[in-house]
């Protein structure tokens, strides 16, 4: 796989998402009411849902990459597999985190074992999990094939994480986007919305551009090292 | 809870967001920078060999 087109393209990608996020921004701030119940702390909603729905893209990118691979045996898949999850994790990480922010004014505390958000935490663990169990393999075909079963069987979480609120009414809230009947947005927060979602859909696909380019770097340096018959420095 | 913490919450929800952001942007670019160099130099090792 050649390097230069896809840090091309890359960089395209990211003055597209730094656009689109101050346009974002710009909605979240500016453009958008304040919601009556919540008031001001509702709009984390903007950017917590968007990151947690690009955070379930990515973890489908690696399951079809890591099937893929299985089948191809292709490294360009395994490469593309761990670029989704190790952004995945990012975003997995940003909804983890602006949750309990939005949620200790609303609900009164930090966390709860609810089923949206253990699902969610067990979710973030297994592909940390899946991270780590790349960084401390050896490169090489068995790391490829375990990390492939790691990211299929991981990706069984999503639909949970995704119907917990269907299946279960316990804290978290019940859907607002695709949540059926009775639910739904004002036009002004639906339209927000969209574009929030674009703008982080685009920063996710800077971002796995730009992380697959370094993957591609690196196995170009290890190329070099073996053609140099040098051995390769200690990376902590 | 009075709408002035609430504030606090909201900025503190975008100040993660951009401190996760801004932390995953460097680690990317640092490494790329690094296996840049390196790339450099072992290029260079090898044409040095070659000539």
């Amino acid at each position: 796989m050649r390097i230069e087109p896809l840090h091309t393209a890359a960089n395209v990608a990211a003055v597209v998402a730094w656009g689109a996020i101050l346009g974002a921004l710009y909605m979240v701030f500016q453009y958008v009411p304040m919601e009556r119940t919540m008031g001001n702390v509702q709009r984390i909603f903007y950017f917590h849902v968007p990151s947690a729905m690009v955070s379930f893209l990515a973890f489908f990118i690696c399951f079809l990459a890591s099937v893929a691979y299985l089948i191809t045996r292709r490294r360009g898949l395994d490469i593309a597999a761990a670029a989704a999850a190790e952004i995945g994790v990012v975003f997995c990480s940003v909804v983890l985190i602006t949750g309990p922010i939005w949620a200790k004014p609303i609900w009164g505390i930090w966390w709860t074992w609810d089923a949206r958000l253990t699902t969610t935490l067990v979710l973030w663990l297994i592909y940390v999990a899946y991270l780590m169990l790349r960084a401390y393999l050896p490169e090489g075909a068995r790391r490829a094939n375990l990390a492939a079963v790691v990211g299929i069987l991981g990706f069984l979480d999503v639909p949970i994480v995704y119907m917990s609120i269907r299946w279960w009414r316990t804290q978290h809230p019940a859907p607002v986007i695709m949540g059926g009947k009775g639910s739904g947005l004002a036009p002004d927060m639906a339209l927000t919305f969209r574009v929030c979602m674009v703008a982080i859909l685009c920063l996710f696909v800077a971002l796995l551009l730009r992380r697959i380019v370094v993957e591609l770097l690196q196995d170009e340096v290890d190329h070099l090292y073996r053609e140099a018959d040098v051995a390769p420095p200690e990376r902590g | 809870m009075s709408p002035d913490k609430f504030l606090d919450f909201l900025f503190a929800g975008y100040g993660a967001f951009w401190t996760i952001l801004f932390g995953y942007l460097g680690m990317i670019f640092s490494r790329q920078r690094r296996l840049l160099r390196e790339v450099e130099e072992l290029r260079r090792e090898l044409s040095q060999r070659k000539g």
